[in-house]
Parts: C-alpha cells; structure tokens; sequence
C-alpha cells in the first residue's frame, strides 16, 4: 500500500503528458481486471491488492523507462555540446590558419610586384624625359625580371602546395637512371650555392647507371626544395647531398635522401614546426632570406604522396640535415592519390 | 622615449622589426593621432572592445577613418551579436585606458582577435602600445602572427553607417 501510493504520488508529480497518464490508467485497470478475474472467489482484498499491484508495475516500468530516456537524451546532449565546441575550436584555428596565410601571402606578392611597378615606373619616366642610359635600362629591366621569376616560383609553390593539400596529386611511376637525376640537381643548385660562397658535393652511394622506378619529378622537385631551403641559410659553407639505396628487409627498397648544410640551424621549437605551411621564423633573418616559408610543407607533402618519410635533425648555429626516404618498387599512395602507372 | 612597454618586449621575444611612434596623449581620436605622427588615416587601426552574449570580450581593429560593423563582425565571428564594450567596462576588462588599448598589449588574454581586411592593402599598419600616446608600426602579417587575429571585412566607412 505504501508502496503504490509512492508510486501514486511520483506519478502525480512527473510530469507527464495527458494521454501518458490516461494509457497508464488503462494499463493498471487491464492489470487490476485481470487480478480480479484470476483472483475472483478468493476475496475482494486479493483482488484489491492485485490491481493496485498492477498499477504499481506500470507506473514503475513507466518512471524506469522516462528516466532511462531522459539520462539518454542528456547524455546526448552532453556529446553534441562537446562536439560543438570542438567544432567551433577547430573552425577558429582554420580561421587563424587562412587569416595567417592571407597575411603572408599579400606581403609576400606584394614585395616583387612592388619591385616590378617602381622599376618599370622609373623605366616609364626616364624613357619619356630621354634621361634613361642603355646601363640604367638593362639593370632596371633585370631588376623587374628577378622580381617576375620570384613572383611566378611563389605562385607555383602556393598552387603545389594547394593540390598536395586537396589531394590531386598524381604519382606516375617511371624507369630512370638515378644519375639523371644527380646532373639536373647539380645543374640547377650549383650556381646558387656558389653566390653564396657554399660547397656543393654529392656524395652517390651507388652507381649513376642504377635504374630506379619512382617519380622523377617528384623527387626532383623535393630535392630542389631542401637544397634550395640549405643555400638560403647557409654562408661560406658546405651543402652536402647524399645518395643511397638501402634494403629496408622486408619491404622494398628504399632511396635514401639526406641534404645537410652548415648554415644557421634550428632550436628544437622551430623543428617543431618545420613543415607547417607559411612559418617563418625570425623576422631578422627572412628579410635576408625571402620566401614565403611554403617549400618544406611541399617537400614533406610530396614525401608522404609518395609513401615516403621526411624528417630534420639540427641545432642552432651547427647546421641542419634533412632526410627523405621513398620506397622504390609499391609506393604506399595515400588513397586520396591515383596511382598511374606507365 | 617612454619606456618599453610589454607590448614592445613582446615583439622584441619575437624578434619582429616595429617602430614606435610617440603623440601628444590628450589626442582625441585616432584620426587625430595619424595626423600627429604623419601617416594616413586609413594605415592607424584603433582596437575596440566588443562584448557577445557570455562568451569572452573580443577585440576589433578597424582603420581609424573607419567604424566598426558589428553585424559584420558578428557574421565574421559566428556568434549572434556583439555590442560595443561601454568605455568604462573597456578599461575595467583590458586594464587599459580608453585611446590606450591595443591588441599587442592584451596578447596575454588571449581574447579573439579580429582585423579588418584593409590592414593588407598596406606593408606596415600602426596600433596602439598599450599606452596613450604610443604607437607601433608593425607589418600586418606578423600583427596577424602575434596576436592569432582572424582577418575579415569588419569595417564600414564612417558617412555610410549614420
């Protein structure tokens, strides 16, 4: 008795939808009819008893069920709110990430075109006034051409950088011979390592003639860009490139990059963010060294296109190495890549 | 030369190039100290103090020939509405006196930061130090850098909006 009028009173209380209390109602007085029928001869008090008891089972299933549901939902809610600060976390750091870009990006086109205007202004003026020397000419117009090929090598690496990130890279699978490869490095660094005073040596572990089956432009491309990133910080030094294949046991072979240099170096902080697109890191130093800090985030984007790996070790003032590895035969393409074979 | 100020220190950590730039402190707006030290309006941001429904105060950079759009604001920063901190609850929340809050000196914060798109159209905007009278000269990207603004249209010129 006590029992059914807690139960009674609980109903009473929750707050329950009108025909919430009219099924339950129902229910009891199907539960109570049934006891008395069962029950009939025995006396009204077991019939009593048994109805009410019937009632007590319903109203208890019932308050068992609303709460289950109601802790349910609140869990629910719970998950949703912390996704939605997660997701409100995340689309504020993009915000931060694409603000930071676009900062970088309109002062990094901005210097050559500034340089391209004002040389072809002076040009413009001179040429007009008849005060302009065929000397004064040349080294303006050279001027304005260094700053167009600055322009147009930040623009292909933003583009690079673009497709790598969504994915539209397609790795093609070639025959070459690792020499070839060697010479057009060699071609294309060495004058720069000269300006700069620096020792160029390529130090091949194997014979030139080896032939390999990876993408040449690739790894061409992420060869350029670590020996063009060790140039820019080093002076009067030495850049080496080093050369290999090496049998990684089971899997298969693997070609083995590594660029050291004797520049300037790394703390352990900026290792930390080697890769990130558009870091820089000191202001005293990248108005020396131009660049909008995007070739190690392509270099290491275009490793891992090709399942390779990439990874830096150095120490302030005591220079910096780089090392990449391809896979040589099977490259693990992340499945976002196309594979085209040849 | 006053003397350096945390903001200064902070960029200084950074190794970011500034400049400073001194004015007479009873300038009486923004506009007011470009012209005291010489360079176009539209290159001097004031940072305001906006206040959204229970989420922590947010600061606007807008040119100084410019007011802020808080609709625009509000759009960029996803949240339903901001309302301009009042100049008193301004100086109680940053610390700051009203005409000496900047963004550089409140990094500390780590409010959410917003710049109006125009700071791109030049190589070097001026905000304020943290001071009356102070200014720094700073290359909106390393500003963006420093203070993890987010960058949007949040400007409306002045004649437009009365």
């Amino acid at each position: 008795m006590k029992h059914a009028v807690l139960w009674l009173k609980q109903w009473l209380w929750l707050p329950l939808a009108p025909w919430h209390r009219v099924a339950l109602l129902l229910l009891g007085v199907v539960f109570a009819s049934a006891a008395i029928a069962l029950a009939f001869g025995s006396g009204w008090w077991l019939a009593a008893l048994a109805g009410l008891g019937g009632i007590s089972v319903a109203l208890a299933w019932y308050s068992w069920h609303e709460r289950a549901q109601r802790e349910e939902l609140q869990r629910h809610l719970v998950d949703l709110e912390r996704e939605l600060i997660e997701a409100r976390a995340a689309a504020t750091v993009a915000m931060r990430a694409k603000s930071a870009f676009l900062a970088n990006m309109s002062h990094e086109l901005r210097t050559p075109l500034n340089t391209i205007i004002g040389y072809s202004e002076l040009l413009h003026e001179d040429a007009q006034e008849g005060a302009l020397s065929p000397e004064q000419a040349i080294t303006r117009l050279q001027r304005i051409r260094e700053a167009a090929g600055q322009l147009l090598s930040l623009i292909n690496d933003v583009l690079d950088l673009a497709r790598l990130e969504a994915g539209e890279v397609v790795v093609s699978r070639e025959r070459w011979p690792l020499g070839l490869l060697i010479d057009e490095v060699q071609t294309a660094i060495a004058p720069l390592a000269n300006m700069h005073s620096n020792r160029l040596s390529i130090d091949l572990a194997v014979d030139p003639a080896t032939i390999i089956e990876v993408d040449r432009a690739k790894v061409r491309q992420i060869l350029l860009h670590l020996l063009q990133n060790a140039v820019k910080f080093t002076r009067q030094g030495e850049i080496r490139l080093a050369v290999a294949i090496r049998d990684a046991g089971e899997g298969p072979a693997v070609l083995s990059l590594s660029v050291s240099d004797t520049g300037i170096g790394m703390s352990r902080e900026q290792l930390d963010v080697l890769f990130e697109p558009f870091v820089r890191f000191d202001e005293a130093l990248t108005q020396r060294h131009s660049g909008a800090g995007i070739s190690l985030a392509i270099a290491q984007r275009l490793c891992m296109v090709m399942g390779g790996t990439i990874a830096a070790t150095s120490q302030p003032g005591k220079g910096a190495t780089f090392l990449v590895t391809i896979p040589l035969v099977a490259a693990r393409a992340p499945l976002a890549i196309a594979v085209n074979e040849q | 030369m006053a003397d350096k100020l945390n903001s200064m220190r902070l960029l200084d950590r950074q190794r970011i190039t500034y400049t400073v730039h001194e004015n007479d402190p009873a300038a009486p707006d923004a506009v007011a100290v470009a012209a005291a030290i010489g360079v176009p309006a539209a290159q001097v941001f004031k940072t305001l103090v906006v206040l959204g429904a229970g989420a922590r105060p947010a600061l606007a950079m807008v040119p100084a020939d410019c007011q802020l759009d808080l609709k625009r604001l509000a759009v960029v920063a996803g949240v339903k509405r901001f309302d301009m901190a009042p100049h008193a609850e301004a100086e109680r929340l940053t610390g700051l006196r009203v005409g000496g809050i900047g963004a550089l000196a409140l990094t500390a914060k780590r409010w959410p930061s917003y710049l109006d798109e125009s700071a791109l159209m030049h190589p070097i905007i001026y905000v304020n130090a943290g001071q009356r009278g102070v200014m720094i000269g700073i290359a909106p990207s390393d500003l963006v850098r420093v203070v993890g603004a987010i960058i949007g249209a949040i400007a409306a010129p002045v004649s437009s909006s009365l």
